[in-house]
């Protein structure tokens, strides 16, 4: 997974926006989406999932779940690129 | 809940007032210098001062931006700082040695402007300036720029949208801006050009349908349409007061290139304090809630209004002199 070259992103608090900016467009992600933001090129789901159960105290099988759709929401958008 | 960041994310600095076209449409109905422009020793210390606005996106307009002999040292202080600016040109400078100068500091995004095909956009920017703004794009495209082509949607080329598009798509172009007309500055005498509400929705659709031909971006200066036909799920209101500052060439700071109320002089006050403490800024984030619309936004018949916040907000304030009115050209 690689973050596309021309997206720019800033955190903001708990949070980060991401910003495309070829189409104009700004995404925000919450505090997780952020873990996923920064994890995402070396990481795998699995990997960034561990992080997010171990700092915010959920179980592995949800945030795991929560990482796929994460990353999903991502490519969908055209902020990361599946290589 | 009205959400106010640290900092903008969005600046644009209008580098001069100096013109060579004279655009009917031009929302600065720009000219020459201002008397009091931001000159090239107090350069260093506005480009500092928007980097420390940590920003997303800065875009370097004008006036003509190309007419500033230190441009590309501005340019470059600006990548110095790790921030990659976008300028913002009419194309009618050709000037291929500063286009070259400013591939090898590395700049790599610049918008011309379009405002149609050669005789509408020649009605409105002078006659040849079409054939001049073609040939610096083609340079610009050769030379491996992201360029984009940015154009004002009025009567004149609206129904031109298709054509227009596989035109400059066939030239290379991978990116289209298309902005709303703001009929202030010089645009105020030709607010005829207006596209009314039936044909902004008409072109919203259009453009959906060229991206998916095309795969072309299109990035559009109308946030609220979006959210009103429902086709982005990230799609929010007017950025006033929220996202971006606009620098003016004195050093006047406002809202949004089209809101004309002075917020500061970047002179005298850092962006971040403006940002953060400015009374003026503080009451139109308090105008903008849901709640404090007024007119029809009051019960939105779209039922959007929490993220619409009632449409353009400088459209607002120059038809009824409040931003608690709706869009003029509210969709329904
Ligand atoms: C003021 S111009 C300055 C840069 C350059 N001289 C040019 O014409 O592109 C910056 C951008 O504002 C757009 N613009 C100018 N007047 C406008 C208006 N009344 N409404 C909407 N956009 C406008 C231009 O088309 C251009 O994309
Ligand atoms: S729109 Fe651009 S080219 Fe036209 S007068 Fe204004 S600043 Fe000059
Ligand atoms: S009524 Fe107001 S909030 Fe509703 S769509 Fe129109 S401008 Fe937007």
């Amino acid at each position: 997974m690689y973050k596309r070259a021309e997206v720019k992103w800033r955190e903001e608090g708990d949070g980060i926006f991401i910003f495309c900016p070829v189409r104009s467009e700004m995404f925000k992600l919450n505090a997780t989406g952020r873990i996923v933001w920064a994890e995402i090129e070396k990481s795998l789901p699995d990997q960034i999932a561990k992080i997010i159960s171990t700092e915010y105290n959920i179980d592995h099988e949800t945030a795991l779940k929560d990482v796929g759709i994460c990353i999903s929401d991502l490519v969908e958008k055209r902020l990361v690129m599946e290589v | 809940m009205i959400e106010v960041l640290n900092t903008p994310l969005f600046l644009t600095w209008e580098v001069t007032n100096r013109c060579n076209l004279r655009c009917k449409v031009c929302y600065n109905a720009s000219t020459d210098m201002h008397p009091s422009e931001i000159n090239e020793s107090e350069a260093s210390f506005i480009i500092d001062a928007i980097a420390d606005c940590k920003p997303i996106f800065v875009n370097l307009t004008g006036g003509e931006p190309f007419l500033r002999p230190d441009i590309v040292k501005i340019a470059k202080r600006f990548i110095d700082k790790g921030t990659d600016p976008q300028l913002a040109t009419n194309g009618s400078v050709y000037n291929e040695e500063m286009f070259l100068q400013m591939k090898s500091i590395g700049v790599k995004s610049i918008q011309v402007s379009f405002d149609g095909f050669e005789a509408a956009h020649d009605a409105i920017r002078g006659s040849g300036s079409f054939k001049r703004a073609l040939k610096t794009l083609k340079f610009l495209i050769d030379n491996g720029f992201s360029a984009k082509v940015g154009t004002i949607v009025t009567r004149l080329n609206y129904l031109d949208i298709a054509e227009f598009t596989k035109y400059f798509y066939e030239l290379g172009i991978k990116k289209l801006g298309v902005f709303r007309f703001v009929p202030t500055g010089r645009g105020r005498e030709n607010q005829s050009l207006q596209l009314d509400a039936d044909d902004l929705v008409w072109l919203q659709e259009k453009l959906e349908q060229l991206e998916s031909r095309y795969g072309i971006a299109f990035f559009k200066c109308d946030h609220s349409l979006a959210v009103f036909l429902g086709k982005k799920k990230n799609a929010g209101g007017c950025e006033l007061g929220l996202k971006c500052l606009c620098i003016k060439p004195n050093g006047d700071v406002l809202g949004c290139p089209f809101f004309p109320v002075v917020l500061g002089n970047v002179r005298e006050t850092s962006l971040v304090k403006i940002w953060q403490d400015s009374p003026i800024l503080k009451e139109i984030r308090e105008d903008i809630r849901p709640e404090r619309l007024l007119g029809k936004c009051v019960n939105c018949p779209n039922g959007i209004k929490e993220k619409c916040r009632g449409g353009c907000k400088a459209l607002a304030y120059e038809t009824t002199g409040s931003i608690r009115q709706p869009d003029p050209r509210c969709w329904r």
